[in-house]
């Protein structure tokens, strides 16, 4: 036996020595558990944090109109680009992210190619997010964030309110002429918008009086110039 | 202890407080993971206290053990992270964040087509050599599935990598290894 023990590799005799000592000890079972409840608390709230912000990018693309924006062309396009929430979007790809680091300590997720696991993720925050979106939270939230009364979304509802995206006015026809249009924003009752021989508008499409239009514009000093017009439904006016 | 034993049965006494079926499983391991150390990190000077470090940390974490699974690829995987966190510590060798070979599917070689054991055919000090040029993370999967006669599961499993990848890495590392070994004058038998 004495001998054996000599032999024994010292790595062996190390660690035997270390553990008769007391020197180091087990984690109890609680550290595991608490460990463990921590990571998939974590996961739950990357999850819905990116749901819920994943729902603000839907509902802010509905009521700015950004699907309408691409119909004005390439203007219209390099307006959509620059309209969107881009810090909000990073925020929501580093959150998937991070839920699927969360879970690839999984042998379900990691034995899977990372294509597999970030689509699915994308795909179950993309679907519950537009469940989110089509219920009223945000619309109340923004309700309410217009009161000043919630003290850290509030500012970002405003941000991304109505009148944020420059150059893109929502109004109501007033008057038709050649090259002049009189219409009304919830700013301005009587606004002046040039149209051009460049002034973009859907194929077959007829704008009337009293129609609910969307503008792209731009200022020349106190001129206003429409690169685009087309027709949108009062339903989906922006109400702020 | 009694070598009829599991592995185990033994990490199972070890969380009920039996520190002596833990040095068993000291005793049947130290070879195998400072192989294993030895040859994944061969250019590297702290591989007995690597080795050591991964019996105490699999002490501490014996408790996440779930003994229906198996002990040698839970020891393994220990023995993973603490190497590649020596090979992170030193900085000699790049380890990237983010590896397309794990991203997209591919399709599975089987491992009977793969070709004789190099290990044994070839001489071990060529082997080695030729080892120490290739990256990481070829040269683990190579010693795990060559040196350690791991399967693709237990790779997969070890290195938390899809079982597809691990053929995929183990393909690339044996036709770089042929090239280093090629220029080396020795012809493998791969």
């Amino acid at each position: 036996m004495t001998e054996e023990l000599i032999k024994k590799d010292e790595i062996v005799e190390s660690i035997e020595q270390k553990i008769a000592s007391g020197k180091i000890n087990p984690h109890t079972r609680w550290y595991f558990f608490v460990r463990t409840v921590f990571l998939i608390l974590a996961t739950v709230i990357g999850f819905c944090l990116a749901i819920y912000l994943g729902s603000f990018i839907f509902f802010i693309s509905r009521v700015q109109q950004f699907g309408k924006l691409a119909g004005f062309g390439w203007p219209g396009f390099q307006k959509l680009l620059m309209s969107l929430p881009w810090v909000i979007l990073v925020l929501v790809a580093v959150l998937i992210v991070g839920v699927e680091k969360l879970g690839s300590r999984l042998a379900l997720v990691y034995r899977r190619p990372l294509l597999y696991s970030i689509l699915f993720i994308v795909l179950v925050v993309a679907l519950a997010s537009e469940l989110v979106e089509s219920t009223a939270v945000h619309r109340t939230l923004l309700d309410v964030a217009q009161r000043n009364h919630v003290p850290m979304v509030g500012g970002i509802y405003r941000h991304f309110g109505r009148g944020s995206m420059a150059d893109v006015l929502y109004a109501i026809v007033k008057d038709q002429a050649q090259t002049t249009w009189l219409v009304s924003t919830d700013d301005q009752p009587e606004l002046k918008i040039m149209i051009t021989p460049k002034t973009q508008f859907i194929p077959g499409e007829v704008i009337q009086i009293q129609d609910h239009v969307m503008i792209l514009a731009h200022s020349e000093g106190p001129r206003v110039f429409a690169i685009g017009i087309r027709k949108i439904a009062p339903e989906l006016v922006p109400d702020f | 202890m009694a070598e009829a034993q599991s592995d185990e049965e033994l990490a199972s006494l070890t969380k009920q407080g039996h520190k002596q079926a833990f040095n068993e499983l000291v005793n049947r391991y130290e070879a195998k993971i400072l192989r294993y150390g030895r040859r994944f990190l061969f250019s590297y000077e702290d591989v007995r206290d690597a080795v050591q470090e991964v019996f105490i940390k699999a002490y501490v974490n014996i408790a996440s053990f779930n003994t229906s699974r198996s002990f040698s690829t839970w020891l393994y995987r220990i023995a993973h992270n603490s190497f590649i966190n020596v090979i992170k510590k030193k900085k000699r060798e790049p380890l990237s964040f983010f590896d397309f070979d794990t991203f997209v599917q591919f399709a599975v070689a089987s491992p009977n087509s793969i070709e004789e054991d190099i290990f044994a055919k070839e001489d071990q000090a060529s082997i080695q050599a030729a080892l120490q040029a290739l990256s990481p993370k070829y040269r683990e999967p190579m010693i795990l599935y060559y040196g350690e006669q791991r399967s693709y599961e237990e790779i997969g499993d070890i290195m938390h990598i899809p079982i597809a990848t691990v053929g995929v890495r183990l393909k690339r590392a044996r036709e770089q290894l042929q090239k280093i070994l090629n220029n080396q004058s020795v012809k493998p038998t791969v």
